[in-house]
């Protein structure tokens, strides 16, 4: 398909056992009362991981009416998947996992049509309202340089960088969540820090 | 970045604190005799502060309605499917107990009168009648059907009914 994309652990979730003791993941404690029925639990999960799962998936898809649908069908399938739920791993680790293969499989859609996603001018404030309007200026363009780096990286290395940096994910939590190794992740964050300090250095950071 | 060969691709999972025990105490023991890696240190370090300060992207105002509505209309639609399988089964099913015992009233009208009029009634009377998730075969009360069941059950194929 032309990008390169390992597709290997794209289609799902491993349920593999990588975190000590998930249960004590509050996320995934209100998912397993979930599990026993109580609604409330999943409104809990629900209203908690909306804003970093719109953040991270406008981010990966670059407009944010369909990183909204997407979103979406994340908390669709989390609440599908509610009987056979596992406290195997952190909740966040789980839902960010299908946000990575849901937002892959929608770029990967887009490319197919060679749809180029359209930034939609998502709320994004790229200046302290506090600062003078000089160093507004400045903030706004370094934002912008950012977010245009940020857009050039390759998928996967977007997805490690970000969950790393915005959503506090450990690198053990992104390999679940990528359905890469250990390994991978390291050299994946490495790689989007050295393309991002370069697109930077390109345009005069 | 030209980079240290050594370290060059540890510095991010330093910078993490993702190096495992044994590298960690090695690189800070090499940190401040590489110029390179200390430039790659802070440069990465500068991109992490200038990426956690990017706006959050926040989701609409609208979106908290559009998932409940999505989700209701979800739900809703669960059992219409489950409905529509199940239809199509009990249809399959009926169907081919009908098979079953048209045949079965086929041979029966070889050598038996009665089951002439079993014919006759599977032809006219019966009724499929699909409502919801209920189904029901509706029979005329004093119909032989049973009759001719029963003779299916009994038979054991050694020889004609």
């Amino acid at each position: 398909m032309g990008r390169g994309r390992n597709r290997l652990g794209a289609g799902r979730f491993d349920w593999g056992e990588r975190v000590a003791d998930p249960e004590a993941d509050p996320d995934a404690r209100l998912m397993l009362a979930f599990r026993a029925g109580d609604r409330a639990a999943f409104e809990t999960l629900f209203q908690r991981h909306t804003p970093p799962l719109v953040n991270f998936l406008a981010r990966m898809v670059r407009d944010r009416g369909r990183a909204e649908e997407l979103a979406q069908e994340v908390f669709i399938r989390i609440y599908n998947a509610r009987e056979r739920y596992e406290a195997k791993a952190r909740f966040s680790t789980w839902m960010f996992g299908i946000a990575h293969n849901l937002a892959l499989n929608d770029l990967d859609r887009a490319w197919r049509k060679r749809e180029r996603p359209m930034d939609d001018g998502a709320e994004t404030r790229h200046a302290d309202p506090g600062a003078g309007p000089e160093e507004q200026v400045d903030a706004r363009r370094t934002s912008e340089r950012l977010e245009t780096a940020l857009r050039g990286l390759p998928e996967r290395q977007r997805a490690a960088l970000l969950l790393r940096t915005n959503e506090g994910l450990g690198y053990d939590e992104i390999a679940e969540a990528l359905g890469v190794s250990m390994a991978s992740v390291k050299s994946l964050i490495h790689r989007a820090r050295e393309g991002l300090s370069q697109k930077l250095r390109e345009v005069g950071r | 970045m030209s980079g240290c060969r050594r370290w060059g691709a540890e510095v991010a999972a330093y910078l993490d604190g993702e190096l495992d025990e044994a590298a960690g105490p090695s690189f800070d023991a090499h940190l401040p005799d590489c110029e390179a890696c200390g430039e790659a240190l802070e440069a990465q370090r500068a991109l992490d502060v200038d990426l956690r300060s990017l706006p959050r992207i926040e989701p609409s105002p609208q979106f908290e309605a559009q998932f409940w509505a999505r989700l209701a209309r979800a739900e809703g639609e669960e059992p219409v499917r489950g409905w529509l399988h199940s239809w199509r089964m009990r249809v399959a099913e009926v169907a081919f107990v009908a098979a079953g015992v048209g045949a079965l009233a086929w041979m029966v009208t070889q050598d038996d009168p009665r089951a002439t009029q079993t014919t006759a009634l599977l032809e006219k009377d019966w009724e499929i009648v699909a409502e919801g998730e209920r189904f029901e075969l509706l029979l005329d009360e004093d119909h032989e059907l049973l009759w001719s069941l029963e003779v299916l059950e009994a038979w054991d194929g050694s020889e004609e009914i």
